[in-house]
């Protein structure tokens, strides 16, 4: 915590080589998360960016209380401003789901069919896998999933209701889904047709 | 978040909560890039708000001294006249006082005037007392018919030229720092300051213009010390190390001009009688004298003398003609010499003080102690300037001072007491130009 408040003292002071330690110590995970919401990596870069200036021009009302505060106060940052940039990018990235019976029918957890993933996956894949979900099943899955925002507070930064955040949630766990299943599949075909192939 | 863990959501926490990927070198520039441009911006914003507390502070400084130094009597201009008395009474009688005891004639009424101005009657002695005749002689003698009497309040032929100060050197804009333009990339803790963006290059010109203010604490004048406000608008070209100050400003000083008065003290005053009429009562029986009296001021016939002094405000212009060099010269700050000749011209004066007041006192005479003040002198002032550069375009200066007058400020030739001050200058200026 020392270090930490030693360096944010230093980047208050507007110093070169806080800045660069800041930006070195902190810039892979935040680019990390950035790319877990935008599509393209120059978008992921773009948004890092902007958000790092967002830091430096806010981190005068930062307060480190423990250690790992500056982390996550700047990932919230971030999240805020790859929201905003999607925002500003695509319009409608929500998909309304409309309920046969009525908008307060309560949705319902769909029972869990996945099962334990045996085959570890790279992480780009997964990466990959996120980023071709759709801009509103993206979102809903990243700040539920790793932002570990309730329904609630995703329905209030998103502007959309509790239900639309749950089976935009549920939606894109079904895609992900059967995005890990062909992998498998392909895995495993690839995996067969070698051994099968060794064996003429 | 919802208490029940889904396993594709734990998966995808768990293999992606590492995921770091470096961000490319393109990036990492871009940011350090806009935040050293984020640095200058909030620099320059923080500055303002120094400037403009310097700024606010230096005003207030300026108006408090003034006040504080100024004192206005708010001197009403009163000319002073001489007491000219009415025509002598005879030297028959002997004036005394007032409320003296009346001498009655034979069976004569006497009553009141209907003049005004004679309110009452007095007491004749009608016999011829020498000592009378002696008094009235220094009556007559201490009792000219109206001397002009010259205006008490001072005008500015009269009074010595107090010249207090001026300072009013347009401050070193040369003192700007020169800037130097590096472009190796190291950079320093203040990245912006080497930018060749805001700073002058050492070998680069620059035209400065900026507003100052010295208060300025004279020395070996008639008057004794003084002190002057000094406020200037001034344009310094700078090449190099070297530059070239000048400018108008505005001095202001006070200074007391004494006179030496010779007077008559007052001693008091009769009633002199003018004439007298007679008229016949109704039956005939009765004359009854009407007499016309007139107040008489008496003077003492020695002739005191009196020293005055009267306050007076001096404006001058200043044109100062300042050549200086840095002999330290940093990215934001610079450290030189400044050295020339000032010239400074009165542009008026004004009386703060009240006039003499004679009472009923009668002026014989005004003798100048002070002597005028010139119109125009010349100063040589040396100074060390320090300056330090806010931003791109603002900077402040600091430079004290000190000036000898190669004249007096005083009229008369001979006075070969020659006055030094003290001073220190403080000055805003703006950068119009940067030419490498």
């Amino acid at each position: 915590m020392k270090r930490e408040k030693e360096m944010t003292e230093g980047v208050l002071s507007r110093r070169n080589d806080a800045m660069k330690v800041l930006y070195d110590r902190y810039a892979a995970s935040l680019l990390g998360l950035c790319c877990r919401y935008c599509t393209f990596r120059e978008d992921a870069e773009d948004v890092l960016h902007e958000g790092f200036i967002k830091i430096l021009e806010h981190l005068d009302g930062f307060r480190s209380e423990h250690d790992g505060a500056l982390l996550a106060w700047m990932k919230r940052i971030m999240v805020n401003t790859a929201l905003n940039h999607l925002r500003d990018r695509q319009r409608s990235e929500f998909h309304a789901i409309t309920f046969a019976s009525g908008a307060n029918q309560e949705y319902e957890e769909e029972p869990d069919l996945f099962g334990p993933i045996l085959t570890s996956i790279s992480q780009e894949v997964l990466l990959k896998m996120i980023t071709s979900l759709p801009v509103g099943y993206r979102t809903v899955f990243n700040l539920y999933v790793f932002e570990e925002f309730t329904h609630k507070e995703i329905a209030a930064v998103l502007h959309c209701s509790e239900n639309t955040s749950k089976s935009q949630l549920s939606k894109a766990r079904a895609l992900l889904r059967n995005k890990i299943q062909r992998v498998l599949q392909t895995e495993k075909a690839i995996t067969h047709g070698q051994l099968q192939t060794s064996d003429r | 978040m919802d208490n029940y863990k889904h396993p594709i959501d734990e998966y995808f926490r768990e293999a992606l909560k590492d995921y770091e990927p470096v961000p490319s070198d393109r990036s990492r520039d871009a940011f350090l890039e806009s935040a050293g441009r984020s640095i200058k911006r909030s620099r320059i914003r923080r500055n303002r708000w120094f400037l403009a507390a310097f700024l606010l502070l230096a005003g207030a400084g300026s108006l408090s001294t003034w006040l504080m130094f100024n004192e206005n009597h708010d001197a009403p201009r009163v000319t002073v006249s001489t007491l000219t008395p009415s025509p002598l009474p005879s030297p028959n009688f002997t004036p005394s006082k007032q409320n003296g005891k009346a001498e009655t004639g034979p069976e004569l009424v006497i009553t009141e005037s209907a003049r005004p101005e004679i309110p009452t009657l007095i007491s004749f002695n009608a016999s011829p007392a020498s000592d009378s005749a002696t008094s009235l002689q220094t009556f007559t003698s201490g009792l000219p018919e109206e001397p002009s009497m010259p205006d008490h309040r001072m005008d500015e032929t009269t009074l010595p030229e107090y010249r207090a100060e001026p300072s009013l050197e347009p401050p070193d804009e040369a003192a700007k720092p020169p800037y130097r333009v590096e472009q190796d990339g190291t950079e320093t803790e203040r990245g912006p300051d080497k930018s060749a963006s805001i700073l002058l290059s050492r070998n680069g010109a620059s035209v400065t213009v900026g507003v100052s203010y010295t208060p300025e604490w004279m020395f070996n004048t008639l008057e004794g010390d003084n002190f002057a406000h000094n406020a200037a608008l001034e344009g310094t070209f700078r090449f190099g190390r070297y530059s070239i100050r000048t400018g108008a400003g505005v001095s202001v000083t006070k200074g007391t001009h004494e006179v030496a008065i010779r007077y008559n003290d007052y001693i008091g005053s009769y009633k002199a009688l003018d004439s007298i009429t007679f008229a016949w009562n109704p039956e005939h029986t009765q004359l009854i004298p009407t007499l016309y009296l007139t107040n008489q001021d008496v003077f003492d016939s020695l002739i005191l003398q009196e020293e005055h002094a009267v306050v007076r405000r001096y404006t001058y212009l200043q044109v100062p003609l300042i050549l200086g060099y840095d002999f330290i010269s940093r990215p934001r700050f610079t450290l030189g010499v400044r050295t020339g000749p000032v010239l400074s011209i009165l542009l008026g004066s004004r009386q703060l003080s009240a006039n003499y007041d004679p009472g009923k006192d009668k002026i014989i005479m005004v003798n100048q102690i002070t002597p005028d003040r010139i119109q125009m002198n010349w100063q040589v002032m040396g100074g060390i300037n320090f300056s330090y550069l806010c931003s791109r375009r603002w900077g402040l200066e600091l430079e004290p001072e000190a000036r000898y007058y190669f004249n007096s400020v005083y009229e008369p030739s001979d006075i070969t007491q020659k006055p030094w001050s003290i001073g220190i200058r403080a000055a805003v200026n703006f950068n119009f130009s940067i030419k490498k």
